[in-house]
């Protein structure tokens, strides 16, 4: 908690992260983030994310243990699904129940069309109940083909017979009728032919004849176009076709017959509904012309028609009067009835044909009128793709060899040093000149974003006998932490005199670099060290001045033997304002032992110029530090240096990389020509910058790109 | 090249600007979608990508099985495999895994090797062999990291030389880009407000401008130079889509306006938030400094923001002013990239410096940000078929060979997620008759090695949206071992490239052998792998992880929360499964997949197959609204039926991206339209005339005839006076007619003449045949119908009243994306009731709000509180509904609380009664319903049938029944169900088309089916019949065999209460069927809906033990 909470106030200080950002670092990874909206106020929380992904191992409800009633719809239950059980159906009291009523109806007609005429009965009750109903409509036709109106033949009395007789087309059925009145008039010389109706001319010959026919299709107006097909066939020649379309205009067809007796059929090939073919014949052949006499029993008052009718069943009763037949219907009880048909009322007598339904066990298909819809798709893909070419081969190209380029970089190094004491003055400031050599393995850690440097080093001294020492360093970047991580731990070891003298230090460095600009930024940092050394306490090493030239100052200086700890926290500004020009600065100090950075033990800033030049980096730098008097300093003192670094690199096969670099440093106070010369070899297998971390090379980005030697690996698809 | 020859005649013409830069920034900022960076591509393009080979050493690339070991002969790490060992190793995005052997030739056959994306289906792999015979290589391109399995085959003794260890180095491609190589280096001030806003985690805030909705801002800048935009759109807080469309438009100086569109998901990766803004920046930085001081950080203001675009302008040399205008609030940022970025150029410049790219005129033609922009295009013009496959397959052909530039495959992921979707994919030839169930599923992403864990931030406002992106599918089981047995599904006709998705059931998972054939290919393995490779923090937290585990926080307790009421608002409850997921690559051609088990197992396993498709480019409410904004309603409703009426448009309008959105709906309409026209006469046949005096007579008899009701001889009178008359009184007298055809009971002629007046008829009497026909669909209660003539009479008589009909019908239909676009664009005022319960039903919040607002106050109670207990605040419903007037809703809601209530009290004794009551209280839901497809009551089926509007480019799905396997639905009543079943034709079986000319239209007979659907309810035999059943037009079939679907047989079914068993099928024809359910069309959410696994989930709520089982926990 007190990290937590430590954590919570400072970060955001010093690195401007939100609190969110803080409380990732401490909080669980497996967080889900909501932000909980109230009003227009956007809150975020977070929740301990477990997975939704539940098991149910406590079922209670066994679906088949639900009490079970039974379902409803106008399927027709087939259990018990008889004649008798249909007939004794009660009245149907809404429209569902009728259509219930007619689908049981449907169904048992099927299987026994005999009982048809007592189902349409009761089902011609229904229709006539919810006459507005099409579905019931619609399932009525469907019961109504398995019957047929037949003329009763069963008289037993009447007033005589009566032949009407009619020019042109005068259709007896109300179904013809009615769509006969949905046409155009069709003319006293037409012959119709509807549905599968067949017109057949026998005809005897004293001569060859040229049968000369005209032929149209006729339709209901509004209904949609629907071409025919109309067949002739002269005795049993192979037929002959016609195609007729609506708005056509007549067609003319012509038939040789042969002397002799000869028939001649007419009839359409595929008939659908409402859709008939007017004939007209040559005009010689007056015989042709289209005249019928219907015989209409009379009915009057003396002598009404009588009949015997089965029932249940309905009667049609068409009534010829003054040229218009109306139709009525009448129906008929259970069992055999004798029927009688009086005048209608008012009447002295009356004209009539009377028409019952019987069983008809073949009905016939509904033939439809369907209408081909000029369907409009919708546009394929306004291009295609290239196919993929698929390779069972690859060419590789390995430039790098197998097995290095994960590995880390190796490299040697050669340093010529020529230098002081930097960190304070007084007087064991002696120069010191060495000879080192290097060996440093660097590794990038990619997985676990880690940058380890390895380096051990010996040096041969101008004084004091060697050097040896170990430093292992890494820079730890991972993107869960709100700053970057450097830490480094060395041993250095030398034996300036008869025993072996050593410094060990780790010091940790938090950093993070905030950019204001694309081309400013900050990068506060936090150091703290730590180190121990053999000579912490040694009068000899601070005294003398002959020890003083032989111990290396990375192993004692007085400021280390009094500084054994510390905090560092410094500013960096950083500012390029070219892509190959870098100005930098950084202020910084560094506390005594005691941690307090109120009271620090020394001040220091130091600015550069760092400036590519292609392979080259030149830098030119002024550092200074401004010691405090304190108890272990008497005076307080600066300590500043002005100086020039070149760096200069080049790659060469395999990415092995030859880096040559020149410091030349003045110190001001002390007036001392201070340098360093080293030449490394890096030996990179492939690696590039890879296992360097960053921050290690100067305007990486375009030296990456700029100084790379071409080599590459390769892969590429090869067809078989 | 053209550019450069024509320069120097303009040259001497102009002053001030060089009109060749000028020129060419035009040609190269008209594409409106380019977020990928030309001028980085060009540069890229002097420089070789790095490849590398990296050895597998250890974890964590290897994953588990032979660890590699040091090989010091071959220098290098390797795996020693003996017969049936194994090894895992994880392969990046895009990466390559190649298998080494340096002394000796590797054949394809001497390892297998697996691919899975860990969550355990792995799918045997073709190799490449290199040239020197000593790698194989498996290139999968996948967009993300998957693991490889590499399993050596079994010993098959000394004989076939196969028994001896095999041992293999592995390497793994990396291949490094380049950063930016001409950076964007600097900011532009803006004129309007700035803000500081975080966006990066552990980054200082960015100074950002506010850009308001449809209010100019300005920079100035000086060129030549390249500015990008960067954005970020500002979701209002009452848009729910995730997926946002958004324009800025920008004009350099006084050239003509220019539009940059976007497309952007919601950002989920990090918090954005708002530090300062300049609105009152004394207060703020006061604020700031007084929190510092006092120890506290400065609250900010989280912002739902979308993720970051990108846009490029070039600036031609001098100074411009830039204008922005966007269409939506955005955050930018503009940053300018300049020449000369570089104080020595001679040494550091780049191979072909930006300058140099300029200068050359190389960045119009650079090809990928070409291929972005037809692909963007392509995407999102939805006249065509499949643009959001093609689309994004287009890009990711380009970005793939530009692997040096990642943005590239960025982009064409994001399109491929945007824009296209996985449609379920059921067996056409279902093996096992074990029952089909649905439910839903985490598809599983491996995270990038080192990628940490990016929690998906989830804003209430995209609760709802997220919950629907949980992925569901319909899974079938395999019993049987071997081809025999094997799961067949047909694919309809594919017109690209494709992914096929494998998801397998790992509940009670055994490791399993199956394969996979496509078409004729040679079948390949698939293994399944039941141990976990992987914990779960391996994988990506999805957004709709993150929205159920925000139901899971509801409940205070880990519960399956598919199965919760809030999820319940969204989806159709059901179990969430661990799984096993792989895609397929599905070539173009493939019609046929076979799915089979090859271990010789009892026991069975249960899988889904789904297959990527593409989505059609729809707006979110957000966007729509504000393209809306640009144009009137009156231009827009000219615009709209001058679409419906074919006449040519002006694509350069602005109405041009509103009209792509219509078009969904003008097909609808236009399909309806054709129907309704096919079914009468084209024109009317001309007349013979009659005198007045004559027409008057005959229209006396007509009329007398009616009153005796002699409807026979009246229709003959009105016949002579159709026959007769001409215009207005031929049309009354066919009015007329139609009237009386309707008492003959002739109601198929009554309504073909009433859609003929409908549609020819003067106006008059066409409204009056309009009104006959709605009356009489009302009362059949049949919606399409009322859909078609609505349609219809909208593109024959084109009116705002007959888009309010429209709206009506859509509305009936459920078709509420349709009612909005007619309501909120064509039309003012539409009518609210309307609006809103389309709104209600999409979670256009916005508009709901709009139109609720705009009420009277009386009104407005109900739609507040039915959307806030949709969103789960069931108090503020209570309270909104505390009047009288709503008590209706009030109760149901309290009653709905109660039962939640009675569960802290739940016994095994009381849970029959309690499922009763809820049940009850399901049953007596208030308000109107609506009818949902609802496949998941579907068990078993003979096969699935796919369907194809030819005319609308949509997809649907149905069941196949036949005599021998019926369709079996499972349900647990009561319900209301509708059985939409379509009789089967064998194909032109029983046809007999008069032959006609190409041409002709018509034909004049076809198949016809009578027969009887046959219904099983728990062994209760049923039948209902169909007859004169033609087959349906404009509906294709795929993978049927030679059948055609017949139109359309509705049974409405009233399933009673308790567990039912359905077997429908029929003994004339085999058929094809979906169920849709009666549902609320404003369900409570207060409890899910009632199913056994939804009650049981309800135990969870009194805490009562289910322990969470996360299958992949431990690897």
């Amino acid at each position: 908690m007190i990290l937590r909470s430590t954590l919570l106030i400072t970060l955001p200080l010093i690195s401007g992260c939100s609190i969110h950002d803080v409380q990732q670092v401490i909080a669980r990874k497996d967080l889900a983030t909501l932000i909980r909206q109230d009003n227009g106020h956007n809150i975020p929380t977070q929740q301990i994310g477990s997975n939704p992904v539940t098991r149910l191992d406590s079922a209670t409800i066994n679906a088949k243990a639900v009490p079970v009633s039974e379902s409803t719809s106008l399927a027709a239950a087939t259990e018990n699904l008889t004649l008798e059980s249909v007939l004794k159906l009660p009245p149907a009291t809404t429209l569902t129940q009728a259509r219930a009523t007619m689908i049981q109806y449907l169904a048992v007609t099927e299987t026994h069309p005999e009982a048809i005429e007592k189902l349409l009965f009761k089902a011609e009750q229904l229709v006539k109940t919810y006459s507005d109903d099409p579905q019931l409509q619609t399932l009525f036709q469907q019961l109504a083909r398995y019957s047929e109106w037949q003329p009763v033949n069963s008289i037993i009395n009447n007033g005589g017979l009566s032949f009407v007789a009619s020019q042109g087309w005068q259709p007896e059925s109300p179904f013809i009728r009615t769509r006969r009145a949905l046409l155009p008039p069709v003319a006293e010389n037409e012959h119709v032919i509807f549905g599968d109706q067949r017109l057949v001319l026998l005809l005897t010959n004293v001569a060859k004849i040229q049968l000369h026919i005209d032929a149209r299709l006729e339709d209901i107006p509004f209904l949609p176009e629907s071409p025919a097909q109309l067949t002739y066939q002269l005795d049993e020649r192979p037929p002959q076709h016609l195609r007729l379309a609506d708005q056509e205009d007549w067609k003319r067809f012509t038939i040789n017959i042969p002397t002799g007796e000869h028939q001649v059929r007419l009839y359409q090939q595929t008939p659908v509904g409402n859709q008939y073919v007017k004939l007209r014949f040559d005009d010689q052949l007056t015989n042709l012309s289209v005249a019928q006499e219907r015989p209409y029993f009379i009915s009057t008052t003396q002598a009404p028609l009588e009949f015997y009718s089965q029932g249940p069943t309905v009667l049609r009763i068409d009534e010829w009067d003054e040229g218009v037949i109306s139709y009525r219907y009448q129906n008929v009880a259970e069992g055999w009835q004798k029927v009688s048909l009086p005048p209608s009322t008012g009447k002295q007598k009356s004209l009539l044909r009377v028409n019952e339904r019987v069983v008809n066990f073949e009905p016939k298909p509904i033939r439809n009128r369907i209408v081909q819809r000029n369907l409009v798709p919708v546009d394929l893909p306004e291009t295609v793709l290239k196919k993929p070419v698929a390779a069972g081969k690859v060419q590789l190209d390995d430039t790098f060899k197998l097995g290095k380029q994960e590995d880390g970089t190796l490299s040697l190094s050669v340093d010529f040093v020529r230098r002081n004491n930097k960190q304070e003055g007084g007087k064991t400031l002696p120069l010191e000149q060495f000879a080192q050599y290097r060996i440093n393995y660097r590794y990038f850690d990619e997985p676990r974003d880690i940058y380890w440097n390895t380096q051990g080093f010996f040096r041969y001294r101008e004084f004091g006998g060697p050097t040896v020492g170990i430093d292992e360093s890494v820079y730890y970047n991972p993107d869960w932490l709100p700053f970057n991580i450097r830490t480094g731990a060395k041993i250095i070891t030398q034996v300036p005199h008869d025993q072996l003298e050593w410094l060990g230090q780790w010091n940790i460095t938090a950093s993070q670099s905030y950019n204001l600009t694309p081309k400013f930024r900050l990068i506060p940092n936090l150091s703290l060290f730590a180190r121990t050394m053999s000579l912490r306490n040694s009068q000899l090493a601070r005294n003398d001045e002959e020890f003083g030239k032989k111990i290396d100052q990375d192993i004692f200086t007085p400021y280390k033997a009094d500084h054994t700890a510390g905090l560092h926290p410094a500013l960096s500004m950083e500012y390029s304002p070219w892509l190959d020009t870098l100005w930098t600065g950084k202020l910084g100090l560094t506390s005594n032992e005691n941690m307090d950075i109120g009271a620090p033990d020394h001040f220091s800033d130091e600015v550069h110029w760092k400036q590519l030049l292609g392979s080259v980096v030149l830098d030119g730098f002024y550092r200074a530090a401004y010691y405090q008097k304190d108890f272990d300093r008497i005076a307080s003192e600066t300590r500043s240096y002005l100086g020039l670094e070149l760096n200069w690199q080049r790659w060469a096969i395999d990415q092995h990389r030859i880096e040559l670099s020149g410091q030349y440093s003045y110190d001001i106070e002390r007036k001392s020509h201070l340098a360093t010369l080293s030449l490394t070899v890096h030996f990179g297998e492939g690696r590039g910058y890879r296992d360097f971390a960053p921050c290690e090379i100067d305007f990486r980005e375009i030296r990456q790109r700029t100084d790379i030697h071409e080599q590459n690996n390769t892969i590429k698809d090869v067809n078989d | 090249m053209g550019l450069h020859t024509i320069c120097p005649s303009i040259h001497g013409l102009m002053h001030g600007i060089k009109p060749c830069w000028l020129l060419l920034s035009l040609a190269l900022i008209t594409p409106a979608y380019a977020r990928v960076d030309a001028m980085q591509l060009r540069l890229l393009e002097s420089y070789q990508q790095d490849l590398r080979w990296d050895n597998i050493e250890s974890a964590p690339e290897w994953i588990n099985g032979v660890k590699p070991g040091y090989n010091k002969n071959w220098q290098m790490h390797s795996v020693l495999l003996k017969p049936n060992q194994q090894v895992s190793v994880t392969l990046p995005a895009y990466e390559s895994l190649r298998l080494y052997h340096p002394k000796q030739t590797l054949t394809p056959q001497a390892l297998d090797v697996y691919a899975s994306n860990g969550t355990g289906l792995a799918v045997k792999q073709a190799l490449q062999t290199s040239t020197d015979g000593h790698s194989l290589v498996f290139s999968p391109k996948s967009p993300t990291p998957l693991l490889i399995h590499m399993v050596s085959p079994p010993s098959l003794g000394p004989a076939a030389g196969l028994d001896r260890e095999f041992e293999v180095a592995l390497f793994i491609s990396r291949k490094v880009t380049l950063n930016d190589i001409a950076p964007y280096r600097n900011l532009i001030f803006l004129s309007a407000p700035w803000v500081l806003l975080t966006q990066e985690p552990f980054t200082l805030p960015e100074l950002y401008w506010r850009l308001e909705a449809n209010h100019k801002n300005s920079f100035v800048v000086r060129g030549p130079s390249r500015i990008a935009i960067k954005n970020r759109l500002s979701f209002e807080p009452l848009s729910s889509e995730l997926i946002q469309d958004y324009r800025l438009q920008y004009r350099v100086d006084q050239s003509d306006k220019q539009w940059l569109d976007f497309s952007t998901s919601v950002e989920t990766s990090r918090l954005v938030a708002e530090i300062i803004s300049n609105k009152n920046p004394v207060n703020n930085i006061l604020n700031a400094s007084v929190g510092l001081l006092l120890s506290t950080v400065p609250a900010p203001v989280v912002e739902v923001v979308g993720r970051e675009q990108q846009a490029y302008i070039e600036v031609p040399a001098g100074y411009h002013q830039i204008e922005l205008q966007p269409d939506r609030s955005l955050y930018v940022q503009v940053l300018a990239q300049t020449e000369h970025d570089y104080l020595f150029p001679t040494f550091n410049n780049p191979r072909l410096p930006v300058e140099e790219i300029r200068k050359q005129g190389l960045l119009s033609s650079t090809e990928l940000m070409l291929q972005e922009q037809t692909s963007k295009r392509i995407v999102q013009a939805n006249n065509h078929r499949a643009g959001g496959m093609l689309g994004s397959l287009l890009l990711q052909q380009s970005a793939l060979e530009r692997l040096d530039y990642p943005p590239g495959l960025t982009e064409a992921e994001q399109l491929r997620g945007f824009r296209t979707f996985y449609r379920d994919l059921l067996p056409s030839k279902k093996a096992a008759a074990t029952p089909q169930f649905m439910s839903y599923f985490l598809s599983g992403e491996l995270r990038a090695v080192n990628r940490p864990q990016q929690d998906a931030i989830l804003a209430d406002q995209h609760l709802a949206e997220a919950l629907k992106r949980v992925a569901n599918g319909y899974f079938t089981g395999i019993n049987a071992t071997g081809e025999h047995a094997a799961n067949e599904y047909t694919l309809p006709e594919q017109h690209t490239p494709g992914q096929l998705r494998l998801i397998v059931d790992k509940r009670d998972c055994i490791p399993r052998l199956l394969k996979i054939q496509m078409d004729q290919q040679q079948p390949s393995d698939l293994w399944l792998r039941c141990a976990p490779d992987l914990p779960a923090a391996a994988f990506v937290r999805s957004l709709e992880e993150t929205a159920l585990i925000r139901l899971q926080q509801e409940h205070e307790h880990p519960a399956n929360s598919t199965l919760s009421a809030l999820f319940s608002a969204y989806q159709q409850p059901a179990r969430l499964i661990p799984t096993a997921v792989y895609e397929l690559a599905l070539p173009q051609s493939i019609r046929n997949i076979k799915i089979w088990q090859a271990s010789n197992l009892t026991a069975p396993v249960n899988l889904a197959l789904q297959y990527r498709s593409s989505k059609p480019f729809l707006f979110s409410e957000s966007s729509y609204q504000a393209r809306l904004r640009d144009s009137s309603r009156s231009r827009l409703q000219q615009q709209f039926f001058q679409d419906l009426r074919g006449l040519a448009s002006d694509k350069s309008m602005p109405e041009q991206q509103l009209q792509n959105e219509w078009l969904g709906l003008e097909r609808l309409v236009l399909s309806e339209y054709r129907l309704f026209k096919a079914a009468v006469a084209q024109k009317p046949a001309t007349q013979a005339l009659y005198s007045k005096s004559q027409i008057s007579e005959t229209i006396n008899l007509a009329k007398a005839a009616e009153r005796q009701q002699q409807w026979l001889e009246a229709l003959e009178y009105w016949g002579d006076v159709v026959n007769h008359a001409q215009d207005l009184q031929q049309q009354q007298a066919q009015l007329a007619q139609a009237v009386v055809l309707s008492k003959l009971g002739e109601h198929y002629l009554a309504e073909s003449l009433r859609r003929y007046l409908s549609l020819y008829a003067d106006e008059s009497i066409s409204e009056q045949a309009i009104q006959q026909l709605t009356t009489e669909y009302r009362q059949q209660h049949d919606a399409f119908a009322l859909q078609t003539l609505a349609a219809a009479i909208l593109v024959q008589r084109p009116s705002s009243n007959h888009i309010l009909q429209l709206m009506d019908a859509l509305l009936q239909n459920g078709e509420y994306r349709f009612v909005l676009l007619l309501g909120l664009t064509f039309i003012e005022p539409a009518p609210p009731e309307s609006l809103l319960r389309a709104a209600y039903q999409l979670e256009w919040w916005q508009a709901y709000q709009q139109i609720v607002d705009r009420l009277p106050e009386a009104k407005r109670a109900f739609w507040i509180g039915i959307k806030a207990q949709k969103q789960g605040h069931y108090q503020a419903a209570l309270q909104a509904w505390s009047s009288e007037e709503s008590r209706g809703w009030r109760e149901p809601l309290q009653q709905g609380q109660d039962l939640l209530d009675q569960f802290n009290h739940l016994t095994e004794k009381n849970a029959l009664p309690l499922y009763q009551q809820w049940s009850a209280w399901q049953q007596h839901h208030p308000g109107p319903t609506m009818w949902q497809e609802t496949p998941w009551h579907v068990q078993d089926y003979a096969g699935s049938d796919s369907y194809y509007s030819t005319e609308r480019d949509l997809y649907g799905k149905a069941f196949r029944a036949t005599q021998q396997r019926p369709v079996v639905l499972g349900i647990m009543g009561p319900a209301t169900l509708s059985l939409q079943i379509r009789p089967l034709h064998a194909a032109y079986a029983g046809m007999h088309p008069i032959q006609q000319s190409p041409s002709d239209p018509v034909v004049t007979a076809t198949s016809v089916l009578d027969g009887w659907i046959r219904i099983i309810d728990n062994k209760k035999a049923q039948i209902y019949p169909f007859f004169n059943n033609t087959p349906s037009q404009g509906l294709d079939l795929s993978g049927s065999g030679n059948v055609l679907a017949g139109n359309l047989e509705t049974l409405d079914y009233q399933v009673g209460s308790g567990w039912h068993e359905l077997l429908v099928f029929s003994e004339q024809a085999p058929l094809s069927l979906s169920v849709l359910e009666q549902r609320p069309e404003f369900a409570l959410t207060i409890l899910p809906r009632l199913y056994p696994d939804s009650f049981d989930n309800m135990n969870l709520m009194k805490d009562r033990s289910l322990a969470g089982a996360r299958q992949r926990e431990k690897p």
